[in-house]
């Protein structure tokens, strides 16, 4: 084919330019480590692109989001752990006052210990985290949330729990409002509560109970009405006797389901009560058990009414340790939901990490064999271009 | 004798002629549009005689402009083909760019600031967290000013490349018909013979004509040639020019548009031109712009709508109810310039859900209002009679007039493209970003019961009782009363609404059972409404509500990659196409350096045996002189 002398030198041209443009592009994919330099060079990987880098970055979020709910519920944990030490404690010296040995003062000592660890409860209650944040109010953080005066326990949060997203869809609560960690623990056996009336002149002391039939517990309150030493009537919340019986010391009472046992001598006109558990909190449910343990007592029926109380302070403490133990399980459970949604976040993110190298990433072997070999092509073109164009027919005539 | 010096003589004069051509040709080397010239010789009639005819030597018969008519015609198609895939990926390659680095594309800052939400989350109260929080939304903010400020700049870069086009056009179009004119006289004065050089530079005119648009090239009578538009409006007319130029758009001052002056008058004829550079920048305008406008706005209103309604159901740092966390601009319409009727067009979103990336135009017949998509020219149903009380409905807009337009007014609704770069951040102080809901539930202390709540948020902030204080108390398992009044049955899981708020309980209440809503005054610790603001990243607010404002952002970003890489790959196939029509061009008319000095050795030598030739037939002349002295 006939080629023109302008034609011969264009092509020697664009053929350069071409290499050395080729040259560039390598230059940049090799620099910035990456094959798609804008969305252009591969649409549909840039799009996916997108798509992972969003991702990647929602989920190194999520993993910042565990460690946010792992310091709260850490927190949470250990000042459960430490309510749960302190009860038990109480429980211990309750047990320790409910001896005959004990006198009027070793029982006030005892009064005092628990005072101090009431003191001790109130302040693990109001347990701040960070810059001043109450781990126990419920969304009103800023807020104290207990103040405890006159023997009444005031909650001033709320009952808001907050959720902390761990992945699509997965959530934590990060803390328990202190409404639901420290009160609203059922006193009494967690069903009922056996209370002996203050006016008892008997020195009969009554236990715990228990439900025998679910069915038959219909959780109203009845009352065990004494007539004389060994009768009594069971009257219900209408005032209408539904049995009556008689009684010999250390008989178990059965009524509506549930059953009682009573220690010692009763008296005419002793009465106790039988009603649906009420809810208390930790600290009065302390309270109580500091007054029991401050009232003097000396004639039998003080005894005994101290013994029901302390009776009623060690089921309550009890109750208020499951109900505890309850929060601390609960608490567990959750650190270990935040443990797998963490691996899982950071194992997703590794798969999607690599994923996206996979699209973006340049491969560097490939992309710097391509430039030495554009680059031996671009000097070849270069020298053959500067021989052609010396070859004139006009040089040898 | 004397027939031995003529044809001598006709062999010098000829060959003069030939190496003068040879030196033209060596001259105009490296002239655009040159096709090399060749000499046709020719023997010169013969003397007849008894025993047959002596030659009489060689004439030059023609001066011939060596070139091939289909590739010329080809070229110019390549031209403007590979001239308007280029302008289009030149300018969609600003955006591209623009929105694939990730420090200034929209889906990393749209990422960036739902994560920002999620971190807030983690702990409500921290005022550096909300800082944060603000300083993403500014940021987002930003990168679609930014994507729609660059859009601004490219149109205006367009109004600069149609003005200078329009000149260079006129320019080209003048002098084509100035070479028509040129033309026909130099064939009357040569009678016939062609005009070499002036062939030339008519089709270079004509090269560089299609660079801008694509054109039709008619030859009338052999001698001149007449140039339309290839949708068939002329430009050049024998030795007339029509003149182009550009006026703004009927609807928006802004834009300009192409005009064709023409006996009829002058007219804008930007829809009928195709191809070129011209072609280019009005398609990437038409096809990529306007609709990546409205993606852009649409995404910046959905995005406010729905932050609006999910920031104003919370409650500040300070206890106030959250309000608009966006601002954003209003929706479109503008009457055109031309209208005779003065009514006026407002548009509002009835239905973000419904909305297009496509703007409409809106005509009025004088009965009855049409409205057509303005990209594609499809009619759009409508409901309503386009009056305040009952607006025109429509593809999620509603639009009404303020009068009755008059017939044939016309009018440009653009629902969400000026919002592209209005978006803007509507508080500034980090307290009043609201991350609590704006009521919060608590259980009575004393509840027997253990019915507990599961879930509480704000449905509708509007409510004048929506901070007031609500309880509902239990009057039995599966009966409640609000307030002390009424009797409402109570199902497990379903949910209550009260005063504006939704509550859901779940378990079995005791009679006596109490839940108090009230204002969520002092809740800084709630994070429900940061986390309903993080959760719109998910939320299908566009098409149906299938398309969430993060899959907008990488289906713009995806479209103009598309659109930029497939000119890109037209660019570089048509322009692979061109150089090998300018090659075939070449090949043809050309000039070789090398053929030209043999050439010139050839007429060279020619010359000097003709000389030779005179020389002999004078010393033979000068023999016979000297037999007879």
């Amino acid at each position: 084919m006939r080629i023109s002398s302008n034609q011969l030198f264009q092509q020697g041209l664009s053929a350069m330019i071409d290499k050395q443009s080729t040259l560039s592009r390598t230059q940049l994919e090799i620099s910035s480590g990456q094959r798609i330099a804008t969305a252009s060079d591969d649409p549909v990987a840039a799009v996916r692109a997108a798509g992972l880098d969003a991702a990647i970055a929602r989920g190194e979020q999520y993993v910042k989001n565990a460690g946010f709910a792992r310091t709260r519920l850490a927190a949470e944990e250990s000042a459960v752990d430490n309510a749960i030490n302190v009860l038990q404690r109480l429980r211990d010296l309750t047990l320790q006052a409910n001896n005959a040995s004990q006198s009027n003062e070793s029982r006030a000592a005892l009064g005092r210990e628990v005072r101090e660890q009431l003191d001790n409860l109130l302040g693990i209650a109001n347990t701040a985290i960070g810059d001043g944040n109450y781990l126990f109010s419920g969304y009103q953080e800023k807020i104290q949330p207990f103040t405890f005066s006159n023997g009444v326990l005031t909650y001033h949060g709320d009952d808001g729990r907050r959720d902390i997203q761990l992945g699509p869809g997965r959530s934590v609560v990060d803390a328990d409002p202190g409404s639901q960690v420290f009160a609203g623990i059922p006193k009494g056996n967690g069903d009922f509560e056996a209370l002996a009336n203050s006016g008892n002149t008997g020195s009969a002391v009554i236990s715990v109970g228990s439900v025998v039939d679910n069915s038959a517990w219909d959780e109203r309150s009845y009352e065990i009405v004494f007539t004389s030493a060994t009768d009594y009537d069971i009257v219900d919340d209408t005032s209408t006797t539904v049995s009556s019986g008689t009684y010999n010391q250390g008989d178990t009472i059965a009524l509506a389901g549930v059953t009682v046992r009573l220690n010692g001598l009763a008296a005419a006109g002793d009465r106790f009560t039988i009603q649906a558990s009420e809810r208390s909190d930790v600290m009065s449910i302390v309270e109580q058990l500091a007054q029991t343990l401050e009232t003097k007592t000396s004639t039998a029926s003080e005894r005994a009414a101290q013994d029901n109380g302390l009776n009623v302070a060690l089921s309550d403490i009890s109750r208020a340790i499951d109900h505890l133990v309850e929060v601390q399980t609960s608490i567990g459970t959750r650190l270990n939901v935040v443990d797998q949604e963490e691996n899982l976040n950071e194992n997703v993110n590794v798969q999607l990490q690599s994923t996206l190298s996979g699209i973006r990433d340049v491969d560097i072997v490939e992309a710097a064999t391509r430039f030495n070999q554009t680059l031996i092509s671009l000097q070849a073109a270069q020298q053959a271009f500067a021989r052609v164009q010396q070859l004139s027919l006009f040089n040898v005539l | 004798m004397a027939d031995m010096m003529n044809s001598a003589l006709s062999a010098i004069v000829s060959y003069q002629r030939a190496l003068a051509t040879t030196s033209h040709n060596i001259a105009n080397v490296n002239t655009e549009g040159y096709s090399r010239q060749s000499v046709s010789l020719g023997t010169n009639i013969p003397q007849n005689f008894g025993f047959g005819a002596i030659g009489s030597g060689v004439g030059v018969r023609t001066i011939e402009r060596q070139f091939d008519q289909f590739v010329v015609d080809q070229m110019r198609n390549s031209s403007s083909a590979y001239h308007q895939a280029q302008v289009y990926t030149d300018l969609a390659a600003q955006v591209d760019r623009l929105l694939s680095d990730p420090d200034s594309g929209v889906s990393s800052a749209l990422s960036e600031f739902f994560n920002s939400l999620q971190q807030l989350s983690d702990d409500p109260s921290s005022i550096p967290a909300r800082q944060g929080v603000l300083a993403e939304a500014d940021n987002l903010t930003s990168r679609f000013a930014s994507v729609s400020g660059q859009f601004t700049g490219i149109s205006q870069e367009i109004n600069t490349r149609l003005r200078s086009s329009v000149q260079e056009i006129n320019g080209l179009a003048s002098q084509i018909a100035e070479l028509n004119e040129s033309i026909t006289r130099a064939r009357a004065q040569t009678a016939g013979n062609e005009p070499n050089d002036l062939l030339d530079q008519r089709d270079q005119a004509l090269f560089e004509l299609s660079s801008f648009m694509d054109i039709k090239v008619v030859k009338q009578d052999g001698d001149t040639v007449n140039v339309f538009t290839s949708t068939g409006e002329s430009i050049v007319l024998n030795n007339r020019s029509m003149a182009l130029g550009v006026t703004s758009n009927e609807f928006q001052p802004t834009r300009l548009e192409v005009t064709l002056e023409s006996d009829s008058g002058t007219r804008e004829i930007s829809s009928l031109i195709r191809g070129g550079s011209l072609g280019g920048a009005l398609n990437f305008r038409e096809e990529l712009m306007d609709p990546a406008l409205a993606q852009l706005g649409r995404m910046s209103y959905g995005l406010a709508e729905a932050a609006n309604a999910q920031h104003s159901a919370g409650m500040t740092l300070n206890g106030n109810l959250g309000g608009e966390l966006f601002s954003v601009a209003a929706p479109e319409g503008v009457a055109s310039r031309n209208n005779s009727g003065g009514a006026l067009v407002s548009v509002a979103i009835a239905d973000t859900s419904q909305l297009s990336t496509d703007n409409y135009l809106l005509q009025y017949n004088g009965s009855s209002y049409q409205l057509f998509n303005a990209r594609t020219g499809s009619a759009e149903p409508t409901t309503g009679t386009g009056t305040t009380a009952d607006p025109l409905l429509a593809a999620g807009m509603s639009i009404s007039l303020s009068t009755t337009p008059a017939t044939g007014d016309r009018f440009l609704i653009q629902p969400t493209a000026k919002m592209s770069g209005s978006l803007e951040l509507a508080i500034s102080r980090p307290e009043d970003l609201a991350a609590a809901a704006a009521t919060r539930v608590s259980a009575a202390s004393n509840n027997r019961g253990d019915a507990a709540l599961v879930t509480s948020s704000v449905i509708d902030p509007s409510d004048p009782q929506l901070l007031n204080t609500a309880t509902l108390e239990f009057l039995s398992p599966t009966t409640y009363q609000i307030n002390g009044a009424g009797s409402f049955t109570y199902t497990p899981g379903t949910a209550i609404d009260i005063n504006g708020s939704r509550i859901t309980l779940e378990g079995t209440p005791v009679a006596g059972d109490r839940f108090t809503l009230s204002s969520n005054n002092g809740g800084v610790g709630d994070n429900r409404n940061a986390l309903a603001l993080a959760g719109l990243q998910d939320r299908g607010l566009f098409d149906g509500g299938n398309t969430s404002v993060m899959e907008s952002a990488t289906t713009l970003l995806g479209e103009i990659a598309v659109a930029t890489r497939a000119s890109s790959v037209q660019a570089s196939s048509q322009l692979s196409l061109l150089e090998q029509n300018v090659a075939r061009r070449e090949s043809v008319s050309g000039v070789n350096l090398e053929e030209e000095a043999a050439n010139m050795l050839r007429f060279q030598q020619a010359y000097q045996a003709a000389a030779q030739a005179v020389s002999t037939s004078n010393s033979l002349f000068q023999t016979l002189i000297n037999a007879f002295r």
